[in-house]
């Protein structure tokens, strides 16, 4: 299910070969468009999809289970902290999503850990991370651990 | 393609990698040791880079022990099986444990 890109609207500008993980989206040096040069290797992380400022990145699904007619188009915009998926079926069909990927403005809100209180002794002994909340569990609070679960650790590599 | 050398003295906790686990165990550290030095090294692209970072795992191994759907133990069972076997059970176990309360 790899990339491929609509050479009409890719302008060369690069977000996706500077996102890509696998380093797989390449411009064409003659053409000066982008292309991916390693289908197999694509993950469908979806991550220059959402980089491309023209849209200009598709994703192509798997021939046997996702025919041909369908499409998967993302858009996601950190000034309003929105992503929004647009699912089109071959019947036809159209599913629309809209979620929020931060609730607060995008690379403002980001807290000061070094000025909270620091933690004390009784915070060091315990096993809670920081702010975690101490009722995980609705019926004695705690964190599970091995004893109150009543399980022993086996040891080596087994099924 | 060159590459520069950056040389970074005096680290206290040094995090490879600035995937989910990486930035939270960063995260983490500046709490207990809030006069600590921290350096997260990432190779990649830190905008947006990875497919773990999307948060496939976090929906993967959400639990629900809340409400009583799946234990620690469970999580360790199906990433030991995931995994042919493969997996530190102690330190899965226990990274289980705080599953949850990354999402609440």
């Amino acid at each position: 299910m790899p990339t491929f890109v609509y050479m009409t609207r890719c302008d060369g500008c690069g977000h996706c070969v500077d996102i890509c993980p696998s380093d797989i989206m390449h411009i064409d040096k003659t053409y000066r468009r982008a292309y991916n040069i390693e289908p197999n290797m694509c993950w469908e992380c979806y991550s220059c999809v959402k980089a491309c400022p023209q849209h200009a990145i598709d994703v192509r699904g798997y021939a046997d289970f996702a025919p041909l007619g369908h499409s998967v188009r993302v858009d996601r915009d950190e000034r309003k902290g929105t992503i929004a998926w647009r699912i089109k079926f071959r019947n036809g069909t159209e599913k629309n999503f809209l979620s929020p990927i931060t609730t607060k403005p995008w690379g403002e809100a980001i807290p000061k850990l070094a000025d909270v209180p620091a933690p004390n002794k009784q915070m060091r002994d315990g096993e809670l991370l920081y702010n975690e909340p101490k009722y995980i569990r609705m019926d004695d609070g705690g964190l599970r651990t091995l004893e109150s679960a009543g399980l022993k650790l086996k040891m080596g590599v087994y099924y | 393609m060159a590459y520069d050398t950056i040389i970074e003295d005096g680290i206290d906790v040094l995090v490879v990698g600035a995937g989910l686990g990486g930035t939270g165990a960063a995260w983490e550290a500046r709490f207990w040791g809030q006069d600590k030095k921290i350096v997260i090294a990432e190779k990649a692209n830190i905008d947006r880079s990875g497919a773990v970072a999307q948060g496939l795992y976090a929906i993967n191994c959400y639990m629900g022990t809340r409400w009583g759907e799946n234990n620690p133990e469970d999580h360790v069972r199906y990433a030991r099986i995931d995994l042919m076997g493969m997996v530190r059970e102690d330190l899965l176990f226990d990274m289980a444990r705080h599953v949850d309360s990354t999402v609440h």
